[in-house]
């Protein structure tokens, strides 16, 4: 029920963005067009963490955890569909910002309807900036429905509770 | 219509089992000298921890499945060899009809004078396993590095 309804979102996205232009080819056009776009927001908050444990993590946990490919299974009496995702983490650590990247390829059962950058289309990306006082203010570009499991195990990155991997089939 | 219920769920629960028997899953003779304790604190899942041996060019030979339903578990697995540990973890929502398992697999090579540990959570969709290396000798315990786990030592 939960993956026919991801698949939903996800292929609605597809669409309305496709019909549109074309997907971001870089992380920086996808921080460009997601304030505008349908089902995606940008998220800004604190972590009262210093940037480095933050900047650290983001290394450590990413490759852990997203360096992944999911295969999904959706069955009813009429449609049987089975989707399998590459999930691809980059992460950029700075003087005092550090960025993660996650890019997702589909190798079986989307459809792709406009040019795809390598290493697969942009699904979110988070920006770590250092701050004052020992904090750091975490920026979320992303869907604004679905792959909350992802979005809650960064912000446990961040904020160093709950550390560890999503699950990615949920 | 209580009993016809019982009677479907009693059918259901039958081809379950025995879909189930015929799996390859065996569980674990735990015959050799205790080096590795696993912590594990789940809130909605089922996990496991499945062993196999590593051999010549890193070919591995499944010996078993280690339930982890208790909040500390101790075993014993091949020393000065290497292991490929798989923990896993399964959900399933009879009414809801879905289910699904992930997992996360790293080779342990257990070294004399040393003990390990494995702690392993399920909370929220979130999951984790972080090993230690614990001297016998000092009690000194470190993490280890996601590489030390993933080399193949065959």
């Amino acid at each position: 029920m939960r993956i026919a309804l991801k698949l939903n979102i996800l292929l609605l996205v597809t669409f309305l963005t496709g019909c549109v232009t074309s997907h971001p080819q870089s992380a920086a056009e996808f921080r460009m067009t997601v304030p505008g776009a349908f089902l995606a927001k940008v998220d800004k908050y604190e972590v009262s963490e210093p940037f480095h444990k933050v900047a650290s993590r983001f290394k450590k946990m990413a490759p852990k955890c997203l360096n992944v490919t999911v295969k999904t299974v959706s069955q009813s009496t009429t449609s049987y569909q089975v989707i399998v995702t590459d999930y691809k983490p980059t992460v950029i650590v700075g003087e005092d910002r550090a960025e993660l990247h996650l890019q997702q390829h589909h190798k079986q059962g989307v459809m792709k309807i406009t040019e795809e950058p390598e290493g697969g289309y942009y699904l979110m990306v988070f920006d770590a900036i250092k701050l004052d006082g020992g904090n750091t203010r975490i920026e979320y570009y992303g869907p604004s429905m679905g792959h909350e499991t992802i979005i809650k195990a960064v912000k446990g990155w961040a904020s160093g509770e709950n550390v560890g991997c999503p699950n990615l089939t949920v | 219509m209580v009993v016809r219920v019982n009677f479907t769920l009693l059918a259901l629960m039958s081809i379950m089992l025995l879909v189930g028997g015929c799996s390859s899953t065996k569980l674990y003779k735990d015959v050799l000298a205790h080096n590795l304790e696993v912590n594990s604190k789940t809130d909605s899942v089922k996990a496991t921890l499945d062993i196999y041996s590593v051999g010549a060019q890193c070919a591995s030979e499944y010996l078993g499945t280690v339930a982890l339903d208790r909040s500390s578990i101790e075993l014993g697995i091949a020393m000065e060899k290497p292991s490929y540990l798989i923990v896993g973890f399964a959900n399933s929502s009879f009414w809801s009809n879905s289910s699904g398992f992930i997992s996360y697999d790293f080779t342990l090579l257990p070294r004399k004078a040393f003990r390990y540990e494995a702690d392993v959570s399920y909370i929220d969709d979130i999951y984790n396993v972080t090993v230690y290396e614990v001297s016998q000798f000092t009690g000194k315990k470190r993490e280890m590095e996601a590489a030390e786990l993933r080399n193949c030592h065959g």
